[in-house]
């Protein structure tokens, strides 16, 4: 009887383990297409707030972390660009403003998540422009970053709004703001 | 340059970004499996062992205090000791709550507001316990001697020299404040205007 009992109990125990993998595994899936579909995402915030393509990594990879950390507490009634936009642009904000010592060391010295090759393509001279529209945004505040990072992504002022934490109205008088800044320093460079 | 202009040119970087970024699958497997620990969880863990601490000193108070009612020396030592310790549990469950509540999900005005107010009283507090430490030297001192080692350095050095040990740590307790007022921590002034910047940007 004792051993019977015994028995269902292991079973039990061992369909109880065997469901939880199989739910990791298909966390794990979900989470990776994510990535993979939205790694522009990604690497576009972190390089708005890191110029040194090191840190940037570093920050790719706590950028990663801090979305699987949260990953089972998204809604899905909630856009996933949304949830990432939040979760990407605060540790950025943060790393960021961390002191150098107190940063996280990542997996590997060699290894990172999202890995860029340096193709002909993205040396391109034509891309001139970008680059100094990148040191531009550089030199904005670390929330003006945020904000114009979101609007030229193509979001939407509420969608903005409702990322940032701010009105609607302050978003629109915000971004009026920095491109006229942005504007003024392309013009600066062409004089 | 116009506005489109400056949409063209962020767009830009789509296309070569989409042919030069690959997803390191196994290095997301790894971060995956969470080995990596982050700031805040390094915040809640030093919270709890000072917690722990705390409630252990002040439980070891108590039974001082009921050890030593007969001497008011001793009842006040360990009183004052025993509000510092209850207002160090205070601020650390305050911490762990400020640490639970900090989700990088929620809006970014609100998460970073609490980073930084919670960066703020970490510092705040240091400060704190510099002045504290030689303000409570004397208690301490007593308390600790009498509990630990059953020695009254009460009765061996005498209260001459305890009133004049007290005031010595007063004036050093006075001197630690003009220094921090004098040398403000960088950080505290880089936490405060970012702060700022948050109410601003929010107005």
């Amino acid at each position: 009887m004792i051993f019977f009992y015994l028995l269902r109990i292991i079973e039990q125990t061992s369909f109880t383990k065997s469901n939880k993998l199989k739910q990791i595994t298909k966390q794990e899936q979900e989470f990776s297409a994510i990535i993979e579909k939205h790694k522009r995402l990604i690497y576009k915030i972190a390089h708005t707030y890191c110029n040194n393509s090191e840190d940037r990594k570093d920050l790719v990879q706590e950028i990663v972390l801090q979305l699987w950390k949260a990953f089972p507490k998204y809604n899905p009634q909630f856009a996933i660009t949304t949830w990432m936009y939040r979760i990407a642009l605060n540790v950025s904000i943060s790393y960021y403003r961390q002191s150098k010592n107190q940063k996280n060391q990542t997996v590997s010295d060699n290894e990172y998540i999202l890995q860029i090759a340096e193709t002909p393509e993205f040396e391109d001279p034509k891309s001139e422009q970008l680059k100094l529209l990148h040191q531009f945004i550089g030199e904005l505040k670390e929330l003006d970053k945020a904000l114009i990072l979101l609007y030229l992504e193509g979001n939407k002022q509420d969608m903005i709004a409702d990322i940032l934490g701010i009105s609607k109205s302050n978003v629109a008088t915000k971004i009026g703001r920095i491109k006229t800044k942005l504007k003024n320093r392309f013009e600066g460079i062409k004089d | 340059m116009n506005e489109q202009e400056l949409i063209n040119i962020w767009n830009e970087q789509d296309n070569n970004l989409e042919k030069s970024i690959a997803v390191n699958q196994h290095l997301l497997k790894t971060v995956t499996m969470d080995k990596i620990k982050s700031m805040l969880t390094i915040f809640r863990r030093t919270n709890i062992f000072e917690l722990t601490v705390n409630f252990l000193f002040i439980f070891w108070l108590v039974s001082f205090i009921k050890n030593h009612l007969e001497s008011t020396v001793f009842i006040i030592s360990a009183a004052i000791l025993y509000a510092l310790i209850l207002c160090s549990i205070i601020y650390n469950i305050y911490n762990l709550y400020l640490v639970k509540s900090i989700t990088y999900d929620t809006s970014i005005m609100e998460t970073q507001q609490k980073i930084e107010r919670m960066k703020l009283y970490q510092k705040y507090s240091v400060n704190t316990l510099y002045i504290l430490i030689p303000i409570t030297s004397v208690p301490f001192i007593l308390v600790l001697a009498k509990g630990f080692l059953n020695i009254d350095l009460y009765q061996i050095l005498g209260v001459t020299y305890l009133w004049i040990f007290t005031l010595g740590s007063l004036i050093i307790a006075l001197l630690i404040v003009w220094f921090i007022k004098q040398f403000p921590d960088e950080e505290i002034e880089k936490t405060n205007s970012f702060l700022s910047e948050i109410q601003e940007f929010r107005t």
